[in-house]
């Protein structure tokens, strides 16, 4: 019970934590990872991928292909103009969010 | 000994033990089904990147050349449980309703078995069979019906149970063969599907319960007064001749 809440509260800001670690600089699907497992914020890593795909069908994150020497080329992820507006918007309701728990939780 | 394949996870060679790469395919089977159509060649392609960059990394770990088992199972609980891509969309076949063990599931193998050998290999002989044997006694049925309260009296000293048994078990006998084509025909031509294995079982089985009831009814009236058999065959010989069957 306690584990599907703690997962499912943070599936809820995964992409608001993605778009955060893309604004951060140019990254690599690994560094999206290892951040999120730093954060102790990654249920599994297969949420990740999905997450991509849709955020870059909705216009907020582009790639591009760099070639790699371990391997295929990998795709570098970074935000569009859209992606960056809607980071602002999702920094802005964090912000509330965040206050508005506290000052319920804290009484 | 082991059985190994070459496969290509989005550009990246690997060698893979076979029984890995069943337990991988129906993994990657699995998740693909379950992600929209427009996000599948994306999330599959990154997914395939991911997994194979997580296996070589295990092979360069363990010094091994070729991806086990063990690897393919530490590499699908890091990635997650398909169930994590959302809802499964493949068709799922339906559960038993009955839990089948023992004796009950030998009895249902060779109950099947019948089932499909008459159902398919001898489906239609048979009923070719069934059907110019009711074509041809579909007249004494008819006929027949007709001298029903004469058979109570004549056959079965009167008794009614008796008589209407003989009667039901007639009209099943050969009506159910008819019923059984008509709804197959109806099945496959509305659904492209023969009716199941269960329809099979309990039309025959009812069809067989109504032959059982002609044998009874027959050997009860030739106990109860078999020269009133004789006298009806001979009725219903004239029957035919006045309503003119030809059988």
């Amino acid at each position: 019970m306690v584990e599907n809440i703690k997962s499912q509260m943070k599936k809820g800001i995964l992409e608001y934590c993605i778009l955060s670690i893309i604004n951060r600089q140019e990254v690599y699907t690994s560094d999206i990872l290892e951040a999120l497992r730093q954060a102790d914020l990654l249920v599994v890593e297969g949420t990740l991928y999905p997450l991509l795909s849709r955020l870059k069908n909705n216009g907020l994150l582009k790639y591009r292909w760099q070639e790699s020497t371990d391997g295929p080329p990998r795709k570098y992820f970074t935000l569009t103009d859209e992606g960056q507006e809607m980071l602002a918007a999702l920094d802005g309701e964090w912000s509330v969010i965040s206050k508005a728990i506290n000052k319920l939780v804290k009484g | 000994m082991k059985l190994t394949r070459n496969i290509n996870l989005n550009g990246v060679v690997l060698t893979i033990d076979e029984d890995a790469y069943q337990l991988l395919k129906d993994y990657l089977a699995d998740i693909e089904s379950r992600l929209p159509k427009d996000e599948q060649q994306d999330v599959m392609d990154d997914l395939e990147s991911r997994i194979a960059e997580l296996l070589k990394a295990a092979l360069f770990d363990r010094k091994a050349e070729s991806v086990t088992i063990e690897m393919v199972r530490s590499v699908r609980a890091r990635i997650g449980e398909p169930n994590e891509f959302g809802e499964n969309k493949r068709p799922t076949i339906k559960p038993e309703r009955i839990s089948r063990q023992g004796v009950g599931r030998v009895l249902t193998i060779v109950l099947k078995a019948i089932l499909i050998i008459i159902g398919i290999q001898l489906f239609f002989p048979v009923l070719a069979v069934v059907f110019g044997f009711m074509a041809a006694i579909f007249g004494i049925s008819v006929g027949g019906m007709a001298l029903i309260p004469a058979f109570g009296t004549a056959l079965f000293g009167g008794s009614i149970a008796w008589t209407w048994g003989l009667a039901l078990s007639a009209v099943i006998a050969v009506v159910l063969p008819i019923v059984m084509l008509v709804y197959w025909i109806v099945k496959w031509s509305r659904e492209r599907k023969h009716p199941s294995a269960r329809f099979w079982l309990i039309t025959i089985f009812i069809w067989l319960l109504s032959l059982c009831g002609l044998t009874a009814t027959a050997v009860k009236a030739l106990n109860t007064n078999s020269a009133a058999v004789v006298t009806v065959i001979e009725a219903m010989d004239n029957l035919d001749d006045v309503v003119d069957i030809d059988y």
